[in-house]
């Protein structure tokens, strides 16, 4: 069963999500190279392209809270610092860097880190949102 | 220093966003459905941020190789929606190359445009070559 989401109100800067734990199965990682046509032989047979362990990072961050209607992704930064290989687990850390108003917006940054079983940091960085203030 | 890397060009598929979607489990209408892209004011549906980039990170892979997945960072600002139809032209020109003692960073400025050459995506990568 999935976790009760948070509701954005109450989100504030320095927040920790609770980590969520997921795997780069083969049939995920098949999909996600088809949807972006990455044919590059250096993935075969079993390595997986950074900005997928990026998108299931983002995907279990997205299911913590609530993303209101309007926001927008507006910047990404991300730092790869080791393979990720298919059926590896990974568990991804998500924070609350800064929620600030400015005018009619709010502006959101989540941080990320992603760790694979062995605790080696696979993947670092942070997401920018902006969102139309109620 | 000044080093334009090969352009790549791609074409954004309604196909590939719906695959994205599946893949990602981002569902969101504006990429799926036309009708409330409409709604949205943005002239029907747009592709994921995420997808694009995920096209640029692969231009670096085949410029950079294992080097980009165990040592390249982006530092990106989505400026405006691609959408299906659109060719995206991505394109780097190498800025800075700084020798250290176990490899190398080469600094890149990183741009994504549509056919129309509006900017889609636009920013920065480094990569430690070893």
């Amino acid at each position: 069963m999935s976790e009760q989401q948070i509701k954005y109100e109450e989100l504030n800067t320095g927040f920790e999500f609770s980590p969520s734990i997921f795997k780069m199965d083969s049939y995920t990682v098949k999909s996600y190279l088809e949807a972006t046509e990455d044919r590059n032989i250096l993935y075969q047979p079993d390595i997986v392209p950074p900005m997928a362990v990026a998108a299931l990072a983002m995907m279990a961050m997205s299911e913590k809270f609530e993303l209101l209607p309007g926001t927008v992704h507006v910047s990404q930064q991300l730092d790869f610092m080791n393979i990720v290989e298919i059926d590896d687990t990974l568990t991804s850390y998500c924070r609350v860097s800064r929620k600030v108003a400015r005018g009619k917006f709010q502006m959101l940054t989540i941080g990320i880190k992603v760790l694979n079983q062995r605790q080696d940091n696979v993947l670092a960085g942070e997401i920018g949102f902006i969102l139309p203030m109620n | 220093m000044g080093m334009i890397l090969p352009e790549t060009k791609i074409v954004v598929t309604q196909e590939h966003v719906k695959m994205y979607a599946e893949t990602s489990g981002d569902f969101n209408p504006i990429h799926l459905d036309p009708v409330f892209g409409e709604k949205m004011g943005l002239g029907g549906t747009v592709a994921h941020g995420m997808l694009i980039l995920a096209y640029l990170s692969a231009c670096m892979t085949d410029h950079f190789g294992r080097d980009w997945l165990t040592g390249g960072s982006l530092n990106i600002r989505f400026k405006a929606p691609a959408r299906p139809g659109d060719i995206i032209s991505i394109s780097a020109s190498v800025t800075k190359i700084v020798p250290e003692a176990e490899f190398t960073s080469v600094f890149c400025d990183v741009l994504c445009q549509n056919q129309k050459n509006e900017t889609v995506i636009t920013g920065d990568t480094k990569v430690r070559i070893r």
